[in-house]
């Protein structure tokens, strides 16, 4: 999780600096690609080893220790976040002396995560998906309720 | 009569750039790591069950965390790569910031011996890329 805040600092710190001056700017970052529910679908409990995880998978984002030889926690992160800025006032620089910003932004950060749980011999005990990724989307208007 | 003819093809060659220049309003490519490439030479000098926890930091340098799960002392290495692209055009804005890491576990039994080496690179898949929405 604090590799995705870390990310997340990053990707405004990068919007800063990118979003240039005209009428609308679409952004977006992407961290790692997502998994699929099918791309998971090999792993059987309590029969997939951590070794065919990692082949069908890649390595993961994280491991966390459950305790002394109680297993451990494999993540998967990724995230996909969507950022658009229009500056209403944008075309009336053409008719008016003094420059006019109206300018309205939003926007989604979409975080997954991909968890495997193992055993203390790094069998697969337990697998799920923690689901955020819908918050991403380009948004034009930010003052609708969601 | 020809040459007339080439003249105002130049001059419309030339206004039809200026056109496209003027809303081609500029791009950018930007770039930026964090810590150093698992080169896959260094990897492989790694052996299972003969290198020793010593060995992989004098040839991997100290690793960026250390987990003890099952009876392991496990050795993380992380590397992130940046890709950024933008497109100004003098209207709209396109950008996209494609981010991927590459990481290296190395699994260390009881006895200070390497037991399993685990390297996944993800990196090598980064693209610039502009366009923001889609897949």
């Amino acid at each position: 999780m604090f590799r995705c805040c870390r990310s997340g600092l990053a990707f405004l710190t990068m919007l800063l600096t990118l979003s240039g001056c005209g009428l609308a700017s679409f952004n977006r970052l992407s961290v790692n690609d997502p998994i699929k529910q099918e791309d998971v679908a090999f792993i059987e409990l309590e029969h997939t080893t951590f070794t065919q995880v990692v082949a069908k998978l890649g390595t993961p984002d994280e491991l966390i220790s459950l305790g002394d030889d109680e297993g451990a926690v494999a993540f998967y992160h990724f995230l996909d976040a969507k950022y658009t800025r229009i500056n209403y006032g944008w075309p009336l620089q053409f008719v008016s002396p003094v420059p006019v910003d109206m300018i309205l932004a939003g926007g989604g950060l979409g975080t997954n995560m991909f968890l495997v749980m193992f055993d203390h011999q790094w069998i697969a005990k337990q697998q799920s998906f923690a689901k955020h990724l819908l918050a991403n989307r380009h948004r034009l208007w930010p003052f609708k309720d969601n | 009569m020809q040459g007339t003819i080439t003249t105002r093809g130049l001059i419309a060659t030339a206004c039809t750039l200026f056109l496209c220049l003027s809303l081609l309003n500029g791009c950018s490519f930007n770039r930026g790591t964090v810590g150093d490439e698992l080169k896959q030479e260094n990897v492989d000098a790694i052996k299972k069950g003969v290198s020793t926890r010593a060995e992989v930091v004098a040839a991997l340098g100290a690793p960026d965390r250390i987990i003890q799960a099952n009876g392991h002392e496990i050795f993380q290495y992380y590397r992130y790569d940046i890709k950024a692209k933008g497109l100004f055009l003098l209207i709209l804005n396109f950008s996209r910031i494609n981010i991927k890491s590459d990481d290296l576990y190395i699994f260390i039994d009881k006895n200070g011996v390497v037991d399993e080496v685990v390297l996944g690179k993800r990196t090598d898949r980064l693209e610039f890329q502009f366009w923001p929405f889609g897949d």
